[in-house]
């Protein structure tokens, strides 16, 4: 019996430690959902880009996006840390609280904020200054070491030119400062809004 | 309540997060596994080894109706529990041979005598069967305790979540899931240690059922043919008169 009993302890201790050393060896993939935020880069008109490229940027925590919007009277303004040359771009913020993930998110304002920055630097908008109003939604992932995944052109504006504009954009930033530390999600999906305004 | 970042919690991660609770829970699973699967592994070895050598045992008589070599074959086959239940029997029918043989009413005597053999290989018998039953008592208990052991766990470890979340204005999704993920590793510990001790817990007694029907039988058989033995040296006796 007391072989069995050291068979049988001798046993469990290879289990736990194969699958241990698999555990460690292979990460385990992280499927937890992505946190998923509404951004807007508002061209502002007249301006050249790419220094002005961050101004009007609004930060939309949309979850779910018609909440949000139906809420864009309760903007709240602060002074946006980047926005280029000109640096007179706004940062606001709605819809505290209406999503799970938007609450929690809303505490790193100041990683989305050094985002809108350089996604803005990389935007040329063949239409700036002019008297045209476009709207395009490109989505993509950042991964926690900040790499840009995915990029997708989510809500095209009609016009090509436009839409390749924003998606290149993303494409040419390829690479962001890591998630901050303390960012409870495995990545970051963001729907971020590119307008045309005269 | 601190939500894990998104380093991969690897296959201890719940381990290691376990409140003080479910580790007691998870270790009392773990010795409770570690006995099972002792008493499986003794089990499939002797009772394997038993039902191997009855079904030599059981070939080796075949159609005998006299008891001859039966020594030799029960030495043979010494981990068959018919064995033991063939030396009881023959023990006692050689005692009262011995005693009552020789007399002149001897064969009649032994004749109603045969209560007394049968009823020393019944003790013999049921000697074996609780030295085939023996232990699996635990593995039938690991089958009923340890999911709810692995419930208890999870249910407490649900309970504290839940409890962190007092006067938290919004709850979210990335505070509870690590929570309630490392508390269900309790009631997934509780299934793995009781899945294989249900399957093997009615493995053996199915072997055992098997072992004892053998057992009646033989015990039956081994009665016939000591009834035959007494016969006969009755019908030689008269011959000798």
């Amino acid at each position: 019996m007391r072989r069995d009993f050291l068979l049988s302890f001798a046993g469990h201790v290879l289990v736990v430690g194969i699958a241990a050393l698999v555990g460690m060896s292979r990460a385990v993939r992280d499927t937890r959902r992505p946190i998923v935020f509404s951004v807007s880069v508002v061209s502002g008109g007249g301006t050249p880009l790419p220094q002005a490229g961050a101004q009007g940027t609004t930060l939309v925590e949309s979850k779910p996006k018609s909440q949000a919007k139906a809420q864009s009277t309760a903007q709240s303004k602060t002074p946006a840390k980047g926005g280029g040359g000109s640096g007179s771009g706004t940062f606001k913020r709605q819809g505290l609280g209406v999503g799970v993930e938007g609450a929690e998110a809303l505490g790193y304002s100041y990683y989305l904020n050094a985002m809108l920055t350089r996604v803005s630097d990389n935007w040329l908008n063949p239409y700036a200054g002019q008297a045209k109003v476009l709207t395009a939604t490109v989505v993509f992932d950042i991964e926690r070491d900040g790499t840009v995944k995915d990029v997708k052109v989510e809500k095209k504006s009609g016009d090509a030119a436009y839409d390749a504009s924003c998606e290149r954009a993303l494409l040419v930033t390829d690479k962001l400062p890591p998630l901050p530390p303390e960012f409870p999600g495995p990545r970051l999906k963001l729907h971020l809004e590119f307008e045309q305004k005269p | 309540m601190v939500p894990t970042t998104g380093a991969s919690p690897g296959f201890l991660g719940p381990f290691i997060h376990a409140g003080p609770f479910a580790l007691v829970d998870v270790i009392a699973l773990v010795l409770m596994s570690v006995a099972s699967w002792a008493i499986v592994l003794r089990k499939f070895r002797t009772l394997g080894r038993a039902s191997r050598q009855t079904r030599q045992f059981l070939s080796t008589w075949g159609l005998r109706t006299r008891l001859g070599d039966y020594e030799q074959v029960a030495q043979r086959l010494r981990h068959s529990p018919l064995s033991s239940l063939l030396l009881a029997g023959v023990k006692e029918f050689n005692a009262l041979r011995a005693e009552f043989g020789n007399s002149q009413a001897g064969p009649e005597l032994l004749q109603h005598m045969i209560p007394n053999i049968t009823e020393a290989m019944e003790r013999a018998a049921s000697r074996e069967v609780a030295k085939i039953e023996g232990s699996l008592a635990f593995l039938s208990i690991t089958t009923m305790v340890a999911p709810f052991m692995g419930l208890l766990g999870t249910v407490q470890g649900v309970l504290v979540t839940f409890m962190t979340l007092r006067g938290t204005q919004i709850p979210t999704l990335q505070t509870i899931a690590p929570g309630i993920s490392d508390a269900l590793i309790t009631a997934v510990m509780g299934l793995v240690v009781a899945i294989p001790a249900a399957l093997f817990y009615n493995y053996f007694v199915g072997k055992a059922h098997e072992l004892e029907g053998d057992m009646e039988r033989f015990e039956s058989e081994l009665t016939g043919i000591m009834r035959r033995e007494i016969v006969s040296s009755q019908v030689e006796q008269r011959k000798g008169q």
